[in-house]
């Protein structure tokens, strides 16, 4: 092994070993939900300040577009659910021929 | 004496030279690969599909010599991929080569439309429908399941759930059994410290990215040195196409829908059910007991992802007693997909429990 090679797998090491330590410890995962929630926080200023300016000028904001995609989700999986019911309703290919298990075993 | 210097010398700066050429030419195609989307690099035809769970069947020259075919069960977190990354090293393709009729259930890329996807979604809708369609294919009256993490959870509800399932073999590849054992992360989760909610994004999954920060953050300076190590064999185009495809997998997560995760959370960590060998699901109680097929639990010893005590209690709940087995691995998480040790060690120990818990044909099966 090549000595730089040798000496920047030294050098991880002797920064990774307390890196790790610390990602793995009550502290890190009691800063974790504190880090999550400011960041959350920050992200919903920047987005009702520029909600204001796209409003102006009558464009969609980060929040309508996030809010219509809910919807579009919700009604996706409500058709994909009718879909395949009545796909199985009209199957006529293989059904499964598992049974499953009853109250008695 | 001199001479033979001066040529040595020569030989060595030639070689330093052409390693560099080679080094900024490989250094260009690793940057160009790394944004193109991989697939496995096996053949296959989808046989069966619904939503965007998808039954591959892998195609080979080789005949087949085994029954039953060999049903692969993937995790809901990470890519099938890693069971197929790169001809000559794949999971998938040792088994072909070994005569067996290899399938792939891949539950897809999740989306918006998979949030309400849950674990009774995955058992009880996809699970039976693709192992009908694998004995269909493939003209057999039963399976080998072989489940990978999450997958093996799958395995174990599915071959416990029905009267008589059609599965001779279950083998359960690093599937996690003892949440309470799984590290300080999860230890977060359990604890009420990481809320599940925070957790799901607007599509009411949990985004790649929190998936990837989870498991990267287990070692986050680790890349140094692997970055280095990639520089210093740059000039490789074996070790470069190795790394490149080990890389990529490590950053190609896939979004965890919502309802799993809540049960995830609340069942398997919080509560811990599946330590205790039963778990209650879609109305009624799935017992691990009353797997009947036999059972393989392989485990890696250096897992840090699923550690060996998070799968060690397979050997007391799964299936009848007689009919376990248990192989200790020394590699890690990725030993059963990629590395010299799984093909030097890994694959042939799990070909030779499945060929000695499979039917050799009298005469071999052309695909």
């Amino acid at each position: 092994m090549p000595f730089w090679l040798d000496a920047v797998r030294r050098f991880e090491r002797a920064i990774g070993v307390p890196v790790e330590r610390f990602v793995t410890s009550d502290a890190y995962f009691d800063l974790l939900p504190h880090l999550k929630r400011a960041q959350s926080q920050l992200e919903d200023a920047v987005a009702a300040m520029t909600e204001e300016w796209y409003r102006l000028v009558n464009l969609p904001s980060g929040s309508d577009v996030r809010q219509m995609r809910e919807q579009l989700s919700r009604m996706e999986r409500q058709i994909e659910r009718l879909t395949k019911q009545l796909a199985d309703r009209d199957a006529t290919g293989p059904t499964p021929t598992v049974r499953k298990r009853d109250q008695n075993g | 004496m001199w001479p033979l210097l001066g040529s040595d010398l020569a030989g060595r700066v030639g070689r330093d030279l052409e390693r560099s050429l080679w080094r900024a030419r490989n250094g260009l195609r690793y940057v160009q690969a790394m944004s193109r989307p991989r697939e496995g690099a096996t053949p296959k035809d989808v046989v069966w599909k619904r939503d965007r769970a998808e039954l591959w069947r892998y195609r080979s020259e080789t005949p087949i010599r085994y029954a039953p075919p060999v049903v692969i069960v993937h995790s809901l977190v990470s890519r099938s991929y890693i069971l197929d990354l790169r001809p000559g090293s794949s999971h998938v393709e040792y088994l072909l080569a070994q005569g067996f009729d290899v399938f792939m259930l891949d539950w897809g890329i999740p989306d918006e439309r998979d949030a309400d996807n849950s674990f009774e979604t995955y058992v009880d809708e996809y699970m039976p429908l693709a192992v009908d369609a694998a004995l269909a294919v493939s003209g057999a009256h039963e399976v080998t399941l072989s489940g990978y993490c999450l997958g093996g959870v799958f395995g174990i509800l599915y071959a416990a759930s029905y009267s008589e399932p059609p599965v001779r073999n279950l083998v359960l590849l690093a599937t996690p059994i003892d949440f309470s054992q799984m590290g300080p992360m999860v230890a977060a989760v359990a604890s009420g410290r990481l809320d599940t909610a925070e957790l799901l994004d607007e599509t009411g999954n949990v985004p790649p990215d929190a998936l990837y920060t989870g498991f990267y953050m287990q070692a986050p300076t680790k890349e140094i040195a692997q970055y280095a190590t990639l520089l210093e064999n740059l000039w490789n185009d074996e070790f470069v196409d190795a790394y490149q495809a080990m890389a990529q997998w490590s950053r190609d997560h896939v979004p965890l829908p919502g309802a799993a995760t809540r049960q995830i959370v609340d069942d398997l960590i919080r509560r811990n059910v599946l330590a205790s060998g039963r778990w209650e699901l879609g109305g009624r109680e799935i017992d691990f007991g009353d797997v009947q097929a036999n059972v393989l639990n392989a485990v890696a010893v250096k897992d840090n992802v699923v550690p060996l005590a998070v799968t060690e209690p397979v050997m007391q709940l799964v299936g009848e007693p007689s009919k376990r087995d248990e192989l200790r691995l020394t590699g890690g998480h990725v030993t059963f997909g990629a590395g010299s040790h799984a093909f030097k060690h890994t694959l042939p120990a799990l070909s030779r429990w499945l060929a000695d818990h499979s039917d050799e044909l009298d005469s071999p099966k052309e695909r």
